[in-house]
């Protein structure tokens, strides 16, 4: 379009203006629309996200002699619902077996009974990892404080009563302990109480005879709860989903008044996603006004260029007759033209980049079709009705003309913007602020609006001061302008320099808009490089490789590691072992690894380490066979010094006891691919095997060529199929799993839509600018050719012309852009996790953007020059 | 003709409008020799500017051919000059600038360049308007000093358009008093279209126009 845009231009000044306000007003409309719809759809993804990954919806606390039934008749009428399920919970002092000539006990645990469709309307809930799913189940790590195996009769003791005994039909795992375990109303903000050490989940009927007796005893050691999954029929908002949720939990509580209360984890995970979606919108903000702001000063460009020659136009048109309310309705018919074409090409764009569009996208789209009739409507008529003013009282001002400093410079607004940015930028940045608050228990996230002020402010005032600068350049900087284009002008540089610094005004409102869009293209091109790579360390950090295999138990994934390794494809393949180890008392993860190696599987960060130094900590450890990082808490807990040595208490193979192993403490890890994010310990691999009998690793990780992960890890899970418990898991899932804040945002479609349009905003900053404001100097050019200039001559002449802008307007837009990117990335460094280390530059956008530039300049010198050539003695005619 | 400076041979020039089709040139032949002084004289919309244009090379004919036989390759700016019945200075030049220009387009160093349309302006009793823009003069101001920038270069013929139409009598003839004699002196030839009887008695030749017929007597 803007291509058809160019070619209108070179026919003909008018309809080239009105083929660019119109490509203007229907960039706007575009951008707008898919800014909104972008929005929207990701709130309401990010809902159904969110919905999706909470295991039990609400989570009822039934008061001691409540009436059950009448409670769950309460909700049924309270709430549409996809399940409900009475769980048991009681609370035991201990379990205890004797197996195999020892007897292993254990402290305080918890007894749950559930009914037989519980698994099936919760399968997540718990997992079986040995055995049944079904009927007696004990959690892994009890099983492993027991010993137990299934089969294995363990002792369940009772509060105030005698013990009793249960066959074990599985082993299980309890991915969601926390909620399932959750302390139903505490208070919000007290602090979550941590799961049980000890679970053993029943079939209802046999909790019952266990259980029914302690009820009458000790009934502050029992719980009864419905798990309750509610209709899924809720709005895409997050904040509007919430307040459905919300407001049916209240409704049960009131009508079971005091029979029970509901633990709304839906609810409260809504909250936690309208923080993100706030997110989303700050990115839109950030990411997409500046956006809206130049597509909108670049029709307020086209539609203000060639201003003194339609001067001349309109007084020619009065002279013969024409009256002021003709000239108006000229300009209305005009107007409408805009309005009406932007809208038709705008809403085409916007369909092209939708091309099934929702009813929320509709609407979008009809909400931007009204702001571009309004800056059609604002962008023509305006200009006409002041040239109209500034006719009758004479006052217009001339583009060409003498060097008087514009009223503005004289008011120093740059200065006070960019102190005021300065400020805000330091005020918000250095008190560590976040800029979207989510605070405990408060229905509704707050954006910290005010960190926009900084980088908007910084932009606005580097803007100006870019103007200011660059007049003081083309008026008092002679000597410079003509040393700088001599190269292209040769003798003329005197003269070019002469006529530039008489246009400045003109030439200060085509740099500031290319300016502008190299800043836009530049700023979104940085920050989007810089989120993406931090994206992929954070989802390298969860996953811990390309591709990861884990295993639990005896199952090893060493034993499939030569085949891994032969998939075509994979670049490295390393294990990992991952054991638990007490430190003291306190059970950590600990993971062994082989130094050298490891590098190959999964980058190291240096921000891995506590002294951010990843090739010393892994050549410190290599050197240390016995040596190990550890967290920084546990360097302060246990005021270790470099050196220290440390008894670890690891499970040994044969005995399964843990024993206690040395470690020599040699420095401090911070993060770890697949590590929590607290406490854990970086070994070698060697030392860990050979001191727990043990050479099984925990994980394989592997470093895939790009764009095979998905084929690597299909051929990885045939080899690991017949492995207990093993799972292959791609750093493809954890970037979509990824719950942290900023990156659970799929920034793609933004990003793909921003740096798309920044390209077209740079071609037309660059050169329809170009050619637009020709119109205002036609004439001099014509003259000058009638003169004697050659074509040549003609062509330097131009090219310097459109060169003294670009140049400046590139180089002072990418600086900027890079400076509010640098500001971007502090402002929002508080949801990056691990925060970045440094900005990423997307060299080849950067590059393209700067070839769209010389293209777009090279189009528009070539037509402007075909066009004076073609047009001398028509253009000397015109008075 | 030998030494001729220009030669227009059947020259004719058609306007393809709208409406209709405008000749206005008819079949126009003539030559110019070195040092002439030419008068063309005709009424309003006989076609004079379109003949000066097709001279000068600026407009191409619709049939016919022009040629400068003295100059070789390089006619504009060093041996033709054109002086436009419109305002036809640069306006974000000033005077003295809008003067160097065509000595800049030779590629006449910067100083050279400024001392030499020092002095054309100097001559031309123009001196004191050497640092106005062109918006600031008048237009007898502006027509006098787009003939200093036509004479700068010395050009071996000049072609002006009607240069004094917005001059009084008095002023034009004092103007022609000082333009005249540095033509002379530098034996360059001029053909000037004017509807000024008196600028054209000044003239040795008289050429006529009439609906697009060009009369060269003799
Ligand atoms: N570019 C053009 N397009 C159409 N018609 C043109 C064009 N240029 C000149 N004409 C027509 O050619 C004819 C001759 O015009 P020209 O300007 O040569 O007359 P002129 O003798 O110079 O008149 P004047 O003394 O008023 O300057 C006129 O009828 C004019 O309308
Ligand atoms: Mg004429």
């Amino acid at each position: 379009m803007i291509a058809f845009v160019w070619l209108r231009g070179i026919l003909s000044s008018l309809s080239g203006r009105l083929l660019g306000a119109i490509a203007g007003v229907a960039l706007t409309i575009a951008l707008l629309a898919a800014l909104g719809a972008f929005t929207a759809s990701s709130a309401a993804s990010m809902t159904k996200q969110a919905i999706a990954n909470v295991s039990v919806d609400w989570q009822l606390l039934v008061n001691h002699g409540a009436d059950i039934a009448a409670v769950k008749k309460a909700v049924a009428t309270a709430t549409p619902f996809t399940a409900m399920q009475q769980v048991e919970y009681a609370s035991v002092p201990g379990f205890e077996l004797q197996s195999r000539g020892t007897t292993q006990t254990t402290g305080a645990g918890k007894v749950v009974g559930v009914g037989a469709s519980y698994q099936y309307d919760y399968p997540r809930e718990f997992r079986a990892l040995v055995g049944k799913p079904a009927g007696v189940l004990l959690a892994q790590q009890t099983a492993a404080n027991l010993h137990a195996r299934v089969g294995d009769r363990v002792t369940i003791k009772r509060d105030a009563l005698p013990p009793v005994q249960a066959r074990i039909d599985g082993i299980v795992d309890f991915p969601d302990a926390d909620a399932f375990f959750q302390a139903v109303g505490l208070p919000p903000g007290s602090a979550p109480q941590a799961p049980p050490d000890n679970i053993l989940i029943l079939p209802e009927t046999l909790w019952h005879q266990f259980f029914d007796a302690q009820t009458a005893v000790r009934p502050d050691s029992m719980r009864t709860q419905l798990h309750i999954r509610i209709s899924h029929d809720l709005p895409g908002d997050p904040l509007a989903a919430y307040k459905v949720v919300d407001g049916r939990a209240k409704n049960v509580e009131a009508r079971i008044a005091g029979s029970g209360i509901i633990g709304d984890d839906l609810a409260a995970k809504l909250l936690g996603t309208q923080a993100d979606a706030l997110y989303a919108r700050v990115l839109f903000l950030f990411l997409g006004v500046p956006g809206i702001v130049l597509a909108i000063l670049l029709t307020i460009g086209v539609t203000t260029s060639g201003r003194t020659r339609r001067d001349r136009e309109q007084a020619l048109l009065r002279i013969r007759g024409a009256s002021s309310s003709t000239l108006l309705a000229l300009s209305s018919i005009e107007a409408l033209v805009v309005a009406i074409g932007g809208s038709v090409f705008g809403a085409a764009a916007f369909l092209f980049l939708h091309p099934h569009p929702v009813r929320g996208d509709l609407q979008w789209l009809f909400a931007a079709i009204v702001a571009g009739v309004f800056l059609a409507l604002g962008a023509v008529l305006v200009p006409a009705l002041m040239q109209m003013r500034s006719r009758t009282v004479r006052t217009s001002r001339n583009a060409i003309g003498r060097a008087t400093a514009p009223l503005w410079e004289r008011l120093y607004p740059d200065v006070l913007l960019l102190g005021i940015a300065a400020l805000t930028y330091w005020l918000t940045a250095a008190s560590g602020y976040q800029v979207v608050l989510a605070p405990e228990g408060v229905p509704q996230s707050a954006v910290h609006y005010q960190a926009f002020l900084g980088p908007v402010l910084f932009w606005l005032g580097a803007a100006l001061l870019s103007m200011r600068v660059y007049r003081l350049l083309l008026v008092h900087g002679r000597p410079v302008v003509v040393a700088a284009s001599k190269p292209l002008a040769g003798a003329l540089a005197p003269a070019l320099a002469s006529a530039l610094s008489r246009q400045w005004s003109l030439m200060t409102r085509a740099l500031v808009l290319v300016l502008l869009a190299f800043s836009f293209g530049t700023a979104t091109a940085v920050f989007n490089a810089t989120y993406n790579a931090q994206a992929l360390v954070d989802a390298q950090l969860t996953n811990g490789a390309d591709v990861t295999i884990s295993a639990q138990g005896s199952a090893s994934p060493m034993q499939v590691l030569r085949r891994l390794r032969a998939i075509p494809g994979v670049l490295a393949a390393e294990p990992l072992i991952h054991r638990f180890a007490y430190v003291g008392n306190d059970l950590q993860d600990l993971y062994a690894i082989n130094p050298p190696t490891i590098w190959n599987a999964t980058p190291m960060s240096d921000a891995f380490f506590g002294n951010a130094d990843a090739k010393g900590s892994l050549a410190a450890l290599a050197a240390h066979l016995d040596g190990v990082l550890v967290s920084e808490e546990t360097v302060t807990n246990y005021q270790l010094q470099q050196g220290d040595r440390l008894q670890l208490r690891l499970q040994v193979l044969p005995s399964h006891r843990y024993v206690a192993i040395p470690f020599t403490f040699i420095g401090i890890s911070r993060e770890f691919p697949t590590a929590p994010h607290d406490s854990f310990l970086i070994t070698n691999a060697s030392y860990v095997a050979r001191m727990t009998q043990n050479p099984g690793a925990e994980y394989v990780l592997i470093n895939v060529a790009p764009g095979n992960i998905e084929r690597v890890a299909t051929e990885a899970r045939k080899f690991v199929a017949n492995l207990p418990g093993a799972h292959v898991t791609t750093i493809l899932e954890a970037q979509l799993a990824i719950g942290s804040t900023m990156t659970s945002i799929d920034l793609r479609g933004l990003t793909a839509l921003e740096l798309t349009f920044a390209v077209i905003f740079i071609a037309a900053a660059t050169g329809l600018m170009f050619a637009l404001g020709l119109a205002e100097r036609r004439r001099a050019f014509a003259i000058l050719t009638a003169i004697g200039a050659k074509p040549s001559q003609l062509g330097a002449f131009l090219w310097t012309e459109a060169l003294a802008i670009a140049v400046p307007g590139a180089v002072l837009g990418i600086a900027l852009g890079i400076g509010i990117a640098q500001m971007l990335v502090r402002v929002l460094t508080g949801v990056f996790d691990p925060p970045p280390e440094h900005l990423v530059y997307p060299w080849n956008y950067l590059a393209l953007l700067i070839v769209a530039a010389i293209v777009a300049t090279a189009v528009a010198v070539a037509a402007a020059r075909t066009m004076v050539l073609a047009s001398v003695t028509t253009e000397l005619r015109r008075l | 003709m030998n030494g001729a400076l220009l030669t227009a041979d059947h020259v004719s020039k058609v306007f393809y409008t709208p409406g209709e089709d405008v000749s206005a040139v008819r079949d126009a032949s003539c030559t110019v020799p070195p040092a002439a002084r030419i008068a063309l004289l005709g009424p309003s919309g006989s076609g004079k500017s379109t003949l000066l244009q097709l001279l000068g090379g600026l407009d191409i004919p619709t049939s016919g051919t022009v040629t400068w036989p003295a100059f070789g390759p390089d006619v504009r700016p060093r041996n033709l000059a054109f002086v436009f019945q419109n305002q036809t200075l640069i306006p974000a030049l000033s005077v003295l600038e809008n003067v160097e220009l065509p000595l800049q387009l030779q590629g006449a160093s910067n100083s050279d360049a400024r001392e030499r349309a020092r002095a054309a302006l100097q001559r031309l009793g123009l001196r004191a308007l050497s640092d106005k823009l062109p918006e600031e003069l008048s237009g007898g101001q502006a027509q006098r000093v787009a003939f200093a920038r036509a004479l700068v270069g010395e050009p071996r013929l000049i072609l002006a358009d009607e240069p004094t139409g917005q001059l009084d009598h008095h002023t034009a003839n004092e103007f022609f008093d000082a333009v005249l004699p540095w033509i002379e002196e530098r034996g360059s030839a001029i053909v000037l279209a004017t509807h000024d009887r008196t600028v054209g008695e000044r003239m040795s030749e008289r050429w006529t126009m009439r609906f697009g017929v060009l009369e060269v007597p003799g």
